[in-house]
């Protein structure tokens, strides 16, 4: 695979963004250009960036000018942010990640100070469940690009897939990393390192928000496996992605179409991927966030668990280096219109008959019709389609099940409180008794069995309960569940978190 | 352009006088060993060939047998279709859900309003609205159907469109229950205003346009096709008879079953049910109904 400097990158982003002027008037450009300079300008109060702050004091000066002008102001700023996004990328570092990948890893999680291993015997590889159709993903990897795209509830999510990816022998991706990432220092050294390039999700602006786009599509193009993430930010309430964002999702479809236009023979398939683990590193914070009053709910979160080095590291001891802990599963791959496709990656209708994916986007000639519509239906189907892939293949832990009886003891106990109210209650208000969460637990498991959900629950009752029991005392400051002999005290948001997990399946409190 | 349509009816003869009206070639899938005489349109009985050769695919048939000429057609990824709106009760689909369900073809829409087949053969000015979430089957739809003798309007809302129809059945079977019991013109008004007012309650809680019920296929079907509605005819018979007939039983279950997951406030479908089965008499139907708390409208 060609290496692409930041050079070339910038200018591939210049192109697209010149064809997309070229369909605006002047009145668009300048709103295009002034809506960049107001939101930047607005952002940069508080901050300070003189490099930046020229660009835009140009660019604003550039808004009196001619449409030559603004366009000028427009394809600077395109160099800017291409330069900040694009990782230094290249064959030797892409080949490097995935030995380096897993070593990488094993320090980021333990190190509480830098390169300081806690333990030689720490192997989070054997400890993770690798589920799905790896031959298959194989050969598709090595004729063409694939897009894993995951559900999302934690920071540790991007390195544990690529850790799922090297020890199945999948290649290596590249992936848009959160600026606040790179806060822990380790994981900056990685991430820079690892194919992650870099997304500043406060640079709201639409400009930046298109070359973000056309950056994913350049990538596509060239045939790089990507990952992302669909639901756009970690699940805040625990819950699995019910609805997707589709605007780097529609990258995938016009990649495919710049491939087809272009005679490549790579076809380019989209992977979604659950990610279910029995505890999450950052879950007191983000069901915070959750329950946050209106309005205060943060859409970036810079100062969680995972800034905190020895917290990451506790947990990585406690949690990632647990049996049956963590599951990756990989779900059956699907074309960029949301058709499942077989293992030489031919798409399949809905009754399993092949289908030409071609004849959705070319006419009779073979040549692709643009339509921009279209592509937003056929993303949108997409869409739907990694919401039921997630929904069907993510699996049931002892955790998420105990959380959700007890979830559902407490509600049965005050029923006419809502979700935040649950969240507020007094530790005597939340305590219950151990047989009637025994019970409730009981129920769904069984619930859980009879409409044949996947699940890693043990068969006995006693053992699922002890596990959850177990796993629930490892990490988190205030457990979810504490048992103190006939009773149970709950901890109301953390079993709101853990419970949510399985808000989409249909599962009916005792009585009822 | 080459207008594939699936189904030798009248309603199938119909609109390719429409498509012809609009200049474009109709060409009619017929059954093998039809007799029936198409009116020198041009037709063939390999439904497959038409899907591989049309610009747009047409079903005229029946909803009852879509799910059959849906196999027959053979269609693929490249096809344009449109098909009449309203449900399948039997999968609990929505016409173009079990296109998309059956086949390879993604981009369908649903054609909606009256059909009257005399009198579009008759040239007599009419309507139809066709609904798709795809600009493309939008555009086809009304380029190959629209002409001097048929406005088509086109609508995204495919889902209000489909629900629509339904909403025209149940109030129609409801004004022939109301005629039926010989109530006065008053009930007749107030059953197609809260009728409607119910369906566009539920479509609203379904992501529809409330707009879509003041729509062609809203209030111009049920204006137009009342007196020839087979609902109207089957409220007659339930009073009449005593019973009411099993495929107006199967669309008022399917509308509840469909609120199943919206929960929004059907009263007047909920009462017309309750008849079907029953539960109670028509004058406790009609006393029910009034003596509901006075709200606002």
């Amino acid at each position: 695979m060609k290496a692409t400097t930041t050079r070339q990158m910038s200018s591939l982003l210049r192109k697209r963004l010149l064809i997309r002027l070229q369909s605006m008037s002047k009145a668009e450009v300048i709103a295009y250009l002034s809506d960049t300079v107001y939101q930047e300008r607005k952002r940069l109060e508080d901050d300070n960036q003189p490099e930046y702050e020229a660009l835009l004091t140009s660019a604003t000066k550039a808004l009196q000018g001619s449409k030559d002008t603004i366009h000028a102001a427009l394809l600077n700023l395109t160099n800017f942010y291409a330069e900040e996004i694009h990782t230094h990328f290249s064959n030797r570092t892409y080949d490097l990640a995935s030995k380096i990948i897993p070593s990488a890893l094993t320090r980021l999680l333990t190190a509480a100070h830098p390169f300081q291993l806690i333990g030689s015997d720490f192997d989070p590889a054997s400890r993770m469940t690798i589920q799905g159709p790896i031959e298959q993903l194989k050969y598709l990897s090595k004729h063409h690009t694939l897009v894993y795209a995951p559900t999302h509830v934690s920071n540790l999510d991007s390195p544990l897939i690529g850790y799922a990816l090297q020890s199945v022998g999948l290649p290596p991706v590249l992936y848009g990393a959160g600026l606040n990432l790179f806060s822990n220092p380790l994981m900056s050294f990685f991430l820079s390192r690892l194919g992650a390039y870099t997304v500043d999700r406060r640079k709201n602006n639409q400009l930046y928000k298109d070359i973000l786009k056309s950056y994913s599509a350049e990538i596509l193009g060239l045939g790089h496996h990507s990952l992302f993430y669909p639901g756009g930010t970690r699940s805040r309430d625990g819950t699995i992605e019910q609805k997707v964002k589709k605007g780097l999702l529609g990258t995938a479809i016009e990649a495919w179409q710049n491939n087809l236009d272009s005679g490549k023979t790579k076809e380019i398939l989209i992977v979604p991927c659950t990610i279910t683990s029995s505890l999450v590193l950052e879950a007191e914070t983000l069901i915070d966030d959750a329950l946050a009053a209106q309005g205060k709910a943060r859409y970036i979160i810079s100062d969680d668990e995972f800034s905190e080095r020895r917290t990451l590291a506790t947990f990585a001891r406690k949690v990632l280096n647990l049996d049956a802990s963590i599951y990756v599963r990989f779900s059956q791959p699907l074309d960029c219109i949301g058709n499942l496709v077989d293992d030489d990656g031919v798409s399949l209708d809905p009754l399993g008959q092949k289908i030409d994916r071609k004849a959705y986007v070319c006419d009779d000639d073979g040549n692709v019709i643009q339509d921009v519509q279209r592509d937003k239906q056929y993303t949108h189907r997409l869409a739907k389609e990694l919401v039921n892939a997630y929904q069907r293949d993510s699996i049931v832990l002892p955790t998420h099940l105990v959380a959700k009886a007890a979830l559902m003891v407490l509600q049965t106990k005050h029923p006419h409180l809502d979700k935040y109210q649950l969240a507020l209650l007094s530790k005597t208000e939340r305590t219950v008794t151990t047989a009637s969460l025994i019970q409730m637990v009981d129920h769904l498991a069984k619930q859980v069995r009879a409409l044949k959900i996947r699940h890693a629950l043990p068969n006995d009752l006693e053992s699922l309960i002890e596990r959850a029991y177990q796993r629930f005392a490892l990490f988190h400051r205030e457990r979810a569940v504490t048992q103190h002999n006939e009773f149970i005290v709950l901890n109301s948001k953390l079993a709101q978190y853990y419970g949510n997990r399985l808000a989409h399946i249909p599962l009916t409190p005792l009585g009822e | 352009m080459i207008v594939g349509i699936l189904g030798e009816n009248k309603w199938g003869q119909a609109l390719a006088t429409l498509v012809a009206e609009a200049g474009h070639i109709p060409k009619i899938g017929k059954e093998p060993d039809s007799r029936f005489s198409i009116r020198g349109f041009g037709g063939t009985p390999k439904w497959s060939h038409l899907t591989k050769e049309a610009d747009l695919i047409i079903f005229a048939n029946s909803n009852h047998q879509l799910q059959a000429d849906i196999k027959k057609s053979q269609l693929g990824s490249r096809n344009h279709v449109l098909v009449n709106a309203g449900l399948h009760t039997n999968s609990m689909k929505w016409t173009q859900e079990l296109i998309t369900h059956y086949s390879p073809a993604i981009r369908v829409g649903v054609l909606g309003g009256a059909q009257l087949t005399e009198e579009v053969g008759n040239r007599t000015p009419t309507s139809l609205v066709v609904a798709s979430q795809f600009d493309s089957v939008n555009h086809l739809a009304q380029r190959s159907l629209h002409s001097d003798i048929c406005r088509i309007y086109f609508s995204p809302d495919s889902t209000g469109i489909n629900l629509v129809s339904l909403f025209v059945q149940i109030i129609h079977l409801s004004m022939g229950i109301s005629d039926g019991l010989q109530c006065g013109s008053g009930t007749r008004g107030a059953i197609v205003s809260r009728g409607l007012i119910e369906g566009a309650r539920l479509g609203k809680a379904m992501g529809a346009e409330e707009h879509s019920f003041l729509g062609i296929a809203g209030i111009g079907q049920l204006i137009a096709t009342l007196e020839k509605s087979t609902f109207y005819q089957y409220g007659l018979t339930t009073i009449r008879k005593g019973t009411m007939p099993q495929p107006a039983m199967e669309l008022l279950e399917a509308v509840l079953a469909i609120n199943n997951v919206t929960s929004v406030h059907l009263p007047l479908t909920k009462a017309i049910f309750a008849l079907g089965k029953q539960e109670i008499s028509p004058t406790l139907l009609i006393d029910g109904l009034m003596r509901r708390k006075a709200t606002r409208e």
